[in-house]
């Protein structure tokens, strides 16, 4: 397996109370895997996500990533592992607005030490996405729809495992988000997991498995 | 196309500080302020303290012997090079020969030239004695080792004029045959002759009807006199015992001691002026770039948390943070250097007649090191402001992707 969580369990303080935003989570994610976790707003989705690219540290369980342990890590290895296996787009747009599309999606390359030029691969990813054309354009003169393919490419650049998404499409209108989940399912098919958290149901007809998170709880459905 | 070149952290700095333009003018203009202010001050404290040091050495005598009431007087002509006129008896020298602890004296005369058609500016003129002067003849000989020749003039290194040009003076022509180097005292706006060259502008003084206090039955009439005291005398006998004998001719001593005393402390208090302006200066600037880094950091923090989503290491967004900040700072402090370099260059001689205190622009290497080390100062401060947030913003950036408890 690719992806192993086991018995994850991070706790919150809440006035004068704890309580598990994770719950004893069991979750594995092999090759070509879609998942969508859904669930209400404050079941945990989130938090799982942050534990599983290593964000957080769990207060129980682990996460193996390849079969590295993530918490195990000190912070130049755990961004590293990040930067190399795991493509993780964040909710909103995330794209940086200093920088061109095509900065962008090359950015994560140059984060560590490696040869050769990802121009290339960029490019190609952009063409995938259909936005090659706004290589040069910054982040303003994009619609939403754009941002989050730009947010994709720049995900897929170093070629991750594992696609970690969060809500990626939360804000978008039926066609663009429905382009976006079609995106997903094919990288799922071209080998990449990819475990995507969201709370629209539309969504779940291109995913292998439905997740539910529900009071830090996940269950199948 | 794509884009090319690598995106090393220092071109993401680049681009950062480029894509947010008011920003960064805000943070760089605080520091050319600082820059400014820092070398400013540190040019013009030095300009100080070299022109009283120079004072000091250029005096050369313990104490002048002027007419009692132009005890300022000569310390305008002395030290701001004021235009005076004023006199005492010429034989007034060999008495005061007589006198104990007495090493050496001798007599200049001062000789205020006037705005007309007769003289080419107004500046002071020193005669000097050549047979008796200890204070001016070691320093002329250093340019003219043969001695200056009747009729002729050296001047002081602010006068408008060259070796070869002449100058008039009371409807009489005098080549200028030297230009001594500047001293940041009133020397450098005077123009120096021998005693005999000195009469004769005199004469010619008194017929164009310049003077109402010269002694017209007195050839030998002298405006001071400057005395060396015997090492060890004491100056406050010494002044005691000039007043006691020439009670009837009414002459006034000015202790060069004193003198230099008054200007040391004068400067004492400007230099302390200087230290805690840009003392204060520094510390506000660092507090407000602190700020402001805090406050664009806190927009910047989803910026941040990106770039750590992306692979980012903390150390990274801190060494992110820190060329952003000495970028900025860098350039802000060449542009303070660059306007301060002009503002001095330009104006020192002005600022050194305003101020009214010896002023004696450093060597060309001593601006150079105060330049460099202004401008490394001014640069560290913007990276010191932002370390601490730095550091913090490396920590916080994972954090603020989450939202918890969701």
């Amino acid at each position: 397996m690719l992806l192993v969580a086991r018995h994850l369990t991070k706790r919150y303080r809440r006035a004068t109370s704890d309580f598990a935003a994770v719950d004893q989570v069991d979750l594995e994610l092999g090759e070509k895997d879609f998942f969508c976790i859904t669930g209400h707003s404050g079941s945990g989705k989130s938090t799982l996500l942050n534990l599983i690219a290593g964000f957080l540290a769990p207060d129980e369980g682990t996460v193996l990533l390849d079969g590295e342990k993530l918490s195990a890590l000190d912070d130049v290895a755990a961004s590293y592992l990040r930067n190399t296996q795991i493509g993780y787009i964040p909710q909103g747009s995330g794209v940086l607005a200093n920088f061109t599309v095509g900065d962008n999606v090359r950015l994560p390359f140059y984060l560590h030490r490696r040869m050769g030029d990802p121009a290339q691969r960029a490019q190609t990813l952009l063409e995938q996405m259909g936005i090659a054309h706004l290589a040069n354009q910054y982040p303003a003169q994009l619609s939403g729809g754009e941002l989050r393919r730009v947010s994709i490419a720049r995900a897929l650049i170093n070629k991750p495992c594992l696609l970690l998404a969060d809500e990626p499409t939360s804000d978008l209108d039926p066609d663009a988000r429905e382009a976006v989940m079609e995106l997903f399912s094919a990288i799922a098919r071209a080998g990449t997991a990819v475990l995507v958290v969201t709370h629209e149901q539309e969504n779940l007809r291109h995913a292998t498995r439905h997740l539910i998170m529900a009071s830090g709880r996940l269950s199948g459905a | 196309m794509l884009p090319a070149g690598r995106l090393t952290l220092f071109r993401i700095a680049i681009i950062n500080i480029l894509r947010r333009p008011a920003r960064s003018l805000c943070l760089a203009g605080v520091v050319a302020l600082l820059a400014f202010v820092l070398i400013g001050g540190s040019l013009l404290a030095n300009s100080l303290s070299n022109g009283a040091a120079n004072m000091a050495d250029r005096l050369g005598a313990d104490a002048l012997i002027v007419p009692a009431g132009y005890e300022y007087d000569v310390e305008g002509a002395l030290l701001r090079g004021e235009p005076s006129s004023f006199y005492l008896s010429g034989d007034l020298v060999y008495r005061l020969m007589q006198l104990a602890g007495i090493k050496q004296a001798s007599p200049q005369l001062f000789i205020a030239t006037f705005a007309s058609s007769h003289c080419s500016f107004p500046v002071q003129m020193i005669g000097y004695d050549p047979q008796t002067d200890f204070v001016i003849v070691p320093w002329l000989s250093q340019s003219l080792p043969a001695g200056l020749p009747d009729g002729e003039v050296v001047v002081g290194s602010s006068i408008k004029g060259m070796v070869g040009d002449t100058l008039m003076f009371f409807g009489r022509d005098y080549p200028v045959v030297g230009k001594l180097e500047a001293t940041g005292t009133g020397f450098d706006t005077s123009v120096f002759v021998n005693m005999t060259t000195a009469r004769v502008a005199l004469g010619d003084y008194v017929k164009l009807g310049g003077l109402m206090n010269v002694p017209s039955d007195d050839a030998n009439a002298v405006s001071s006199i400057t005395v060396q005291i015997e090492p060890g005398y004491d100056r406050a006998t010494f002044t005691r015992s000039v007043r006691a004998g020439f009670r009837d001719e009414g002459v006034g001593v000015v202790l060069t001691q004193r003198l230099i005393g008054s200007v040391s402390s004068g400067l004492d208090v400007l230099l302390g002026i200087i230290v805690v302006l840009i003392s204060f200066l520094w510390i506000l600037s660092i507090g407000v770039l602190a700020l402001l880094f805090t406050l664009s950091l806190g927009e910047r923090r989803r910026e941040f948390a990106v770039f750590r989503a992306l692979g980012a290491a903390r150390h990274q967004i801190a060494l992110l943070v820190l060329i952003e900040s000495a970028l900025i700072s860098l350039g802000g402090a060449l542009v303070g250097t660059a306007l301060v370099s002009l503002v001095y260059l330009s104006f020192s001689p002005l600022i050194g007649i305003s101020i009214e205190m010896p002023y004696l622009q450093p060597a060309a290497p001593v601006i150079a090191l105060l330049l460099v080390v202004g401008l490394l100062a001014s640069s560290v401060t913007g990276p010191l402001a932002a370390l601490f947030t730095a550091l913090k913003t490396g920590r916080q950036a994972t954090a603020s992707l989450f939202k918890a408890g969701e």
